[in-house]
C-alpha cells in the first residue's frame, strides 16, 4: 500500500511507519477523546536524521521575543526538512492518518535556550487543526526545562517527550493549550531544535 | 486624607519603623510614588521592627509551602494566610488588612485601598525558579506588595524586575529590586505594571509574603 508512493531513493519516514497495521494504531490514538495524539519514535531513517543535523548547523535562527507570549529563535525548514514535509510519502503518511487529502503543513524550525519560552495564547479563538512537533536535539535534558506541554481546562499538563528523532502529532481543539516550558540556567549553552507546526 | 490622623493609631507605631511614620517622609513618599519609573512603585527598606520581622520570618518558614506550576511560572506557595492557624502570621496579617494600614499605604501611594480586602501567601523561590512578565491586572487589584524576608546577592537572581513599555508592550527592564530581608516593595497594578521574578540561579531561598490590596 505505502510503497507506490515513495520517492526516488525511498522513504525518509522510518520503514516501521509505513506498516498499515501501524497505520491503523496511530489512526486511533488520533482519535481518542482524552488528549487525540501520537508520538512516533525513531521517526526518520538514520540518513535522513544526519542530513537534518549537518543542515542545522548551517542554520541561522532570527531571535524573536515578545516577553508576554514568547522568547526563541526560529528559522525556515532546512533543505531536506522542506523535502520530508512535501514529500509524497509524507503527505500520503498524514493524509492516511488524517482521513483527508485536503491539507496544508505550516511548519518552521524553532531553536530554544536559556530564557526561551512560550506561554499559552490568551486569544479565545477556536483551535484548528493538527499540531506537529518534530524533535531534533541529542539527549536534551528534561530537568533544564524545554518541555513541550499541553494544559488542559483543569490545569493538568501533558508533557511530550523531549527525544531526538520523535515526531508528535496533536489534535488542536479548544481544551488543550500548549506551551514550551522556560529553560533554566543549567541548560547553559545547550539549545533545544524543534520543528513545530500545524496541519489544517 | 488628613496626615495627622494616621499617625496616631498605635498599631502603626507596635509594627512600623518611626522615620516612615514622621508626616514629612511620607509626603515625601508619595510624591516619590507617583514620580517613579517605569511606572509607580517604592522599595522601603527596613520597614517593620526588627524582632517583628524575626517572628514573621520564623513563622513563615514552619507554613506548608506547595509547588506551583504553570506556563508563566515555577515557585511554591502557601495557602492565603487568611486560613493559618499561626497566631503571629494571623496577627501580622490583621495589621495588613487594618484600616489603619491600608489607609497608611492608601496615603503614601495616592488611592482608595479598602481595609480587610488583602491576599497575602508566603512565597518561596529556589534554584530554577521563576515568574515570568506579566502585569498582575485581575478583578480590583490595585496595589501589589512584596515583604521581602531573605536577602539575596545581585548574582543569585530572583530579583523584582520592573519592565518598561512601548506601546503598552512590555519592552526592557527598567528597574530590578533585589530582595532584602524586611524590605517591603509595592507598585500600582496597570495596564502598564509589567513585572517578573527573575529566575533563582544559585542554590539559595528567596523568601517573602506577598499578595495585593484592592480597591
Amino acid at each position: 500500500m505505502f510503497s507506490a508512493w515513495l520517492s526516488a531513493g525511498g522513504s525518509m519516514i522510518n520503514d516501521i511507519y509505513l506498516s498499515a497495521t501501524l497505520n491503523e494504531k496511530i489512526k486511533k490514538e488520533l482519535q481518542k477523546k482524552e488528549f487525540p495524539s501520537a508520538t512516533l519514535f525513531h521517526f526518520l531513517d538514520e540518513e535522513t536524521y544526519t542530513k537534518i543535523q549537518a543542515e542545522l548547523l548551517r542554520t541561522y535562527f532570527r531571535p524573536e521575543q515578545l516577553l508576554t507570549s514568547h522568547s526563541y529563535a526560529t528559522a525556515e525548514l532546512s533543505p531536506t526538512l522542506n523535502k520530508l514535509f512535501l514529500s509524497p510519502e509524507c503527505k500520503e503518511f498524514i493524509s492516511s492518518l488524517l482521513d483527508t487529502a485536503a491539507f496544508k503543513i505550516n511548519a518552521r524550525l524553532y531553536r530554544f535556550g536559556w530564557k526561551d519560552y512560550t506561554l499559552v495564547s490568551n486569544d479565545s479563538l477556536p483551535k484548528l487543526g493538527v499540531d506537529i512537533i518534530l524533535n531534533l536535539t541529542e539527549a536534551w535534558n528534561e530537568d533544564f526545562g524545554g518541555v513541550v506541554r499541553y494544559k488542559d481546562t483543569a490545569g493538568n499538563f501533558i508533557s511530550l517527550p523531549a527525544q531526538s528523532n520523535v515526531f508528535t502529532i496533536v489534535r488542536a481543539s479548544n481544551r488543550i493549550q500548549q506551551f514550551v516550558q522556560y529553560i533554566n540556567h543549567h541548560a547553559k549553552k545547550r539549545k533545544r531544535l524543534m520543528v513545530m507546526g500545524k496541519i489544517r | 486624607m488628613e496626615l495627622p490622623a494616621l499617625l496616631t493609631p498605635t498599631a502603626l507605631q507596635s509594627w512600623i519603623q518611626p522615620h516612615y511614620r514622621t508626616p514629612n517622609y511620607m509626603r515625601q513618599l508619595r510624591i516619590q510614588f507617583v514620580k517613579q519609573q517605569p511606572f509607580p512603585y517604592l522599595e522601603l527598606p527596613d520597614f517593620f521592627h526588627f524582632e517583628k520581622a524575626v517572628e514573621i520570618v520564623k513563622a513563615l518558614t514552619e507554613e506548608l509551602f506547595e509547588p506551583k506550576e504553570a506556563d508563566l511560572f515555577q515557585f511554591k506557595q502557601t495557602a492565603d494566610l487568611r486560613s493559618t492557624q499561626n497566631q503571629i502570621l494571623q496577627s501580622f496579617r490583621k495589621f495588613l488588612a487594618s484600616t489603619e494600614f491600608t489607609s497608611y499605604i492608601s496615603y503614601i501611594t495616592s488611592t482608595t485601598l479598602k481595609p480587610r480586602h488583602l491576599d497575602a501567601s508566603g512565597t518561596l523561590y529556589e534554584d530554577t525558579d521563576y515568574l515570568l512578565c506579566h502585569d498582575d491586572r485581575l478583578d480590583t487589584r490595585t496595589i501589589a506588595y512584596f515583604y521581602y524576608l531573605s536577602s539575596l546577592e545581585k548574582n543569585d537572581g530572583g530579583g523584582l524586575n520592573l519592565f518598561e513599555c512601548k506601546n503598552s508592550v512590555p519592552v526592557r527592564i527598567g528597574k530590578t529590586i533585589t530582595p532584602v530581608f524586611n524590605t517591603l516593595a509595592l507598585f500600582l497594578v496597570s495596564k502598564h505594571s509589567f513585572h517578573e521574578v527573575a529566575e533563582v540561579v544559585r542554590d539559595v531561598q528567596r523568601l517573602a509574603l506577598s499578595g495585593w490590596f484592592h480597591d
